[in-house]
């Protein structure tokens, strides 16, 4: 026994295990563990005995042992109601799906490539907010837990919800710029009115920060710091595979295509001097992918290119992907070249 | 149509319940699974498992006494209950009656 006095679960690990287990099996389990504990040490020797305990802990992360997800977060978070944290959830969602959407597999859709544009854009230029989010946090937190004697502006983050307004507002009426030249003014008109309906709203919310309690938690800042950063991330590692897949997916169905044709030249001796002569013979496969439009298709020499765009980041880096079956491919003005995985097909990024 | 659907670690878990007959608490299965099936399970498994079967109602529970091993921390006694001994009859002959369907022939 002298062994088991001397010897003591790691103090971290037990620290952890006693904050996220639910308090009606804490005591049961930590014996439990416990008890392994110093069964493991006499076996093994304390630094097994430590680590195999630490693997227990973890093993332990799970629904049935675990309390609420409110009982985990600080108390600054506690009086969040699950509305908040679903309503936080879901914004997030759709940016992520905004973002994604022209890289899924469905019918042509102009309005993807805006939604995606818009997304991504919040990504980059959201990063703006973040800090405002950060610091405004960092203020509510304090607010809650009663290291603020006085709210001043700062403080009730009324001047934090100011300033990021302005941000968003600039934000609104840039993206609203794009839409009124790649889309028309009805798209342009749409969007302003939109954010004037917003900030219409949100003025009476902003007005009301003056007055601000110690006990109201605002969520506000949780939107600013969350959605930018979880834009930016999906825009940096997730939009280059799921770009991946839908040249595969398109490539896929240009393969059908390029058997029609070939099927053309078969029948005809030559190819098909446009897409438009083949419809009357054959159905010509769409690319599938809702962020590219169309196959383009033209002669070359004794051969035929046939392309479709897809946008990598959507204003900034757009890509053709080029099939001809000799290898005399003729993309001008690109800045990369790669070889697909489909013999004959290249992809080229443009600016 | 059987009362409840064991899965197969639920009912491991509830035949060593059976068998330790008064005496199951989380480290006493984990020591009697490891040394009848040689398989390595872990307390959380353990755990969510004891669980589930509570809420089924095929085991209750009860505190027991605390000893210096567990930094006296009371053990969680498990025994099953009557609703859990007929799951297991009842598994047990199902068992049973597909191990009798089978042609000699199929295992030989």
């Amino acid at each position: 026994m002298k062994e088991v006095r001397q010897n003591k679960p790691p103090v971290m690990a037990l620290k952890f295990f006693r904050w996220f287990c639910h308090p009606s099996l804490r005591e049961a389990i930590e014996g439990d563990l416990e008890e392994l504990y110093h069964k493991n040490n006499e076996k093994f020797g304390s630094k097994k005995a430590t680590g195999m305990y630490c693997r227990e802990v973890l093993s332990l992360l799970r629904p049935s042992v675990i309390v609420s997800i409110h009982h985990l977060l600080p108390n600054k978070f506690s009086n969040m109601k699950k509305f908040h944290w679903l309503q936080l959830v879901a914004l997030n969602v759709l940016v992520i799906t905004c973002i994604l959407l022209p890289f899924l597999p469905g019918p042509y859709d102009t309005l993807s490539l805006s939604l995606s544009m818009a997304a991504q854009l919040s990504g980059y230029i959201g990063l703006l907010l973040v800090p405002i989010g950060a610091l405004w946090l960092i203020q509510e937190i304090k607010k809650r837990t009663g290291k603020v004697a006085i709210l001043n502006n700062w403080r009730s983050g009324y001047y934090y919800a100011i300033t990021a307004t302005v941000v968003c507002v600039l934000f609104s009426v840039f993206f609203a710029l794009i839409l009124l030249m790649s889309m028309g003014i009805s798209a342009c008109v749409i969007a302003l009115s939109i954010t004037a309906i917003i900030l219409y709203r949100q003025v009476a919310a902003i007005r009301k920060l003056k007055h601000s309690s110690h006990k109201i938690f605002n969520t506000a800042p949780l939107y600013f710091l969350s959605v930018p950063l979880i834009a930016f991330s999906v825009c940096s590692f997730f939009v280059s595979p799921v770009s991946d897949y839908s040249r595969n997916y398109a490539i896929k169905q240009g393969q059908q295509l390029v058997a029609v044709i070939e099927n053309y030249k078969a029948e005809r001796g030559t190819y098909p001097p446009s897409i438009e002569s083949i419809k009357y013979v054959a159905e010509v496969p769409k690319p599938s992918v809702m962020g590219i439009s169309e196959f383009i298709y033209e002669l070359n020499g004794d051969s035929y290119n046939l392309a479709f765009v897809q946008h990598q980041h959507i204003g900034a880096t757009r890509e053709v992907v080029m099939y001809n079956r000799n290898d005399e491919h003729n993309v001008k003005g690109y800045f990369a070249k790669y070889d697909a995985k489909q013999p004959h097909w290249k992809y080229y990024w443009l600016d | 149509m059987s009362l409840y659907h064991l899965g197969e670690f639920e009912e491991i878990v509830l035949l060593t319940v059976a068998i330790l007959n008064g005496e199951a608490y989380g480290v006493s299965i984990i020591e009697e699974i490891e040394s009848r099936l040689d398989r390595n399970v872990s307390l959380g498994a353990i755990q969510t498992v004891l669980k589930r079967l509570e809420d089924k109602t095929l085991v209750s529970s009860a505190f027991g006494e605390a000893t210096k091993i567990r930094g006296g921390k009371k053990k969680r006694y498990y025994t099953i209950t009557a609703a859990g001994k007929k799951v297991l009859t009842q598994a047990k002959e199902q068992r049973m009656s597909l191990w009798n369907s089978i042609p000699k022939m199929a295992l030989k």
